[in-house]
């Protein structure tokens, strides 16, 4: 029986792995458990193909390897410029790309045998700390680009009526605030639901059968890393757009 | 599925960690590499389209000249042919004008020069018949009687062989 079937056997939960805590960093006192080495892993493999891909860029691409790098961006930038413009999309590609790209390996990566079992990896977004911090990120951003490019403006739309100040106000802070909350938990629970699932499938029929839940995991991986992009790109949209 | 700050901590210094360095390594450079690349497009094609206008007027230009050239050829042939036409006629009228003359002046000498014969003609017939006139009677007259007998001579000839300046 392969080991992370005798692992899932013995009753631990995806994300326990989590728990499995390598060293502590002194002072700050920083836990480093397979969820940072994941992370890392993720970063490194990312950078290290980015760093090569653009070592040598040439303005005729002779590379497949830049063209596909230059697809990538691009592609990025169309899809942002269809839903929040070419302007916005331009301004605000290398966070929506860095977080895209981020959350999908982060996914996939639980989609490796092993995940969650095996010491070193752990998928992040299966671990709600990582997807509120990431929400937390995009919250920090999008109040600190909005308040950047509008000034008090940005706040403008929580008392506007003024007459109607007073409801509108504390529904437009708890909203604020609610929408780190649900992308995070939307993110996680679907990730954390669809390894579940697959370990449960795993467990029961161990050969074939599983194929189907890994195949709609790496569907739903991808449409969850959409989602979560898709409406951070919005949320930096509204920040940064006057009203008319 | 748990929630622990310290896994929160990480995920923020990690990903900021990962956006400054992706957006240093990839983005940058290949946004500005695309912007670059897109610029030089637009300039070739700018450059094309230009080229393709000069190309056209330069056409347009020399298809003008040819016309022109075409038109000025088909002048000159006509000029030429007009003004060789008016020589023609007027070498012809020049011809003719100088062939009448040439009669006439011809005619005219002819008939002075049958004039000249004619009265050369009397004037021997003068002589002769004074000369046999004078064998006849064996004297010789005077030159006044000469005269009157030939003029009484003359007076007898045929009229068209008169001289013209003779009193009729």
């Amino acid at each position: 029986m392969p080991f992370w079937l005798l692992a899932a056997h013995g009753g631990e939960g995806a994300g326990a792995a989590a728990r499995d805590v390598f060293f502590t960093i002194p002072v700050v006192g920083l836990k480093v458990t397979s969820i940072q080495t994941t992370m890392w892993g993720i970063m490194l493999v990312v950078l290290v193909v980015a760093w090569l891909g653009t070592r040598r860029l040439e303005r005729v691409p002779r590379t497949r390897f830049q063209a596909f790098l230059e697809l990538t961006v691009d592609g990025f930038e169309t899809f942002f410029a269809s839903i929040i413009g070419r302007e916005n999309a331009r301004a605000f590609l290398p966070f929506l790309g860095s977080l895209f790209i981020f959350i999908l390996l982060s996914n996939y990566s639980g989609l490796l045998p092993g995940a969650g079992h095996v010491p070193g990896l752990t998928a992040p977004t299966s671990n709600w700390g990582v997807t509120a911090g990431l929400a937390s990120v995009v919250f920090v951003t999008v109040q600190y680009v909005g308040i950047k490019r509008r000034g008090l403006r940005y706040f403008k739309h929580m008392v506007d009526p003024w007459f109607l100040a007073p409801l509108l106000l504390p529904l437009g802070i708890i909203e604020e605030f609610v929408r780190p909350f649900a992308l995070s938990l939307r993110l996680v629970a679907n990730i954390f639901g669809g390894e579940t699932v697959v370990l449960a499938v795993l467990m029961a029929v161990p050969w074939f059968l599983p194929v189907v839940p890994l195949l709609l995991e790496v569907l739903f991986g991808a449409i969850q890393a959409f989602i979560f992009t898709f409406l951070t790109a919005i949320y930096l949209a509204t920040a940064v757009a006057e009203e008319h | 599925m748990e929630f622990t700050t310290n896994e929160l901590i990480w995920s923020v210094i990690n990903f900021v960690v990962f956006f400054l360095l992706l957006r240093r390594f990839l983005y940058r450079p290949v946004l500005s590499l695309l912007d670059a690349r897109k610029a030089e497009v637009e300039k070739s094609l700018e450059a094309a389209e230009r080229a393709r206008q000069e190309a056209e007027a330069s056409r347009a230009e020399y298809e003008r000249r040819l016309a022109e050239a075409r038109t000025e050829a088909q002048n000159l042939v006509s000029r030429a042919q007009a003004s060789a036409e008016k020589t023609k006629t007027e070498i012809l009228d020049q011809a003719s004008r100088q062939a009448e003359e040439m009669i006439e002046r011809a005619r005219k000498a002819i008939a002075s020069e049958k004039e000249r014969a004619l009265n050369e003609v009397r004037q021997e017939l003068a002589e002769l018949a004074v000369l046999a006139a004078s064998k006849v009677i064996e004297r010789s007259l005077d030159v006044e009687e000469h005269r009157g007998l030939v003029n009484d001579l003359v007076k007898k000839l045929p009229e068209d062989t008169r001289p013209a300046d003779t009193p009729g």
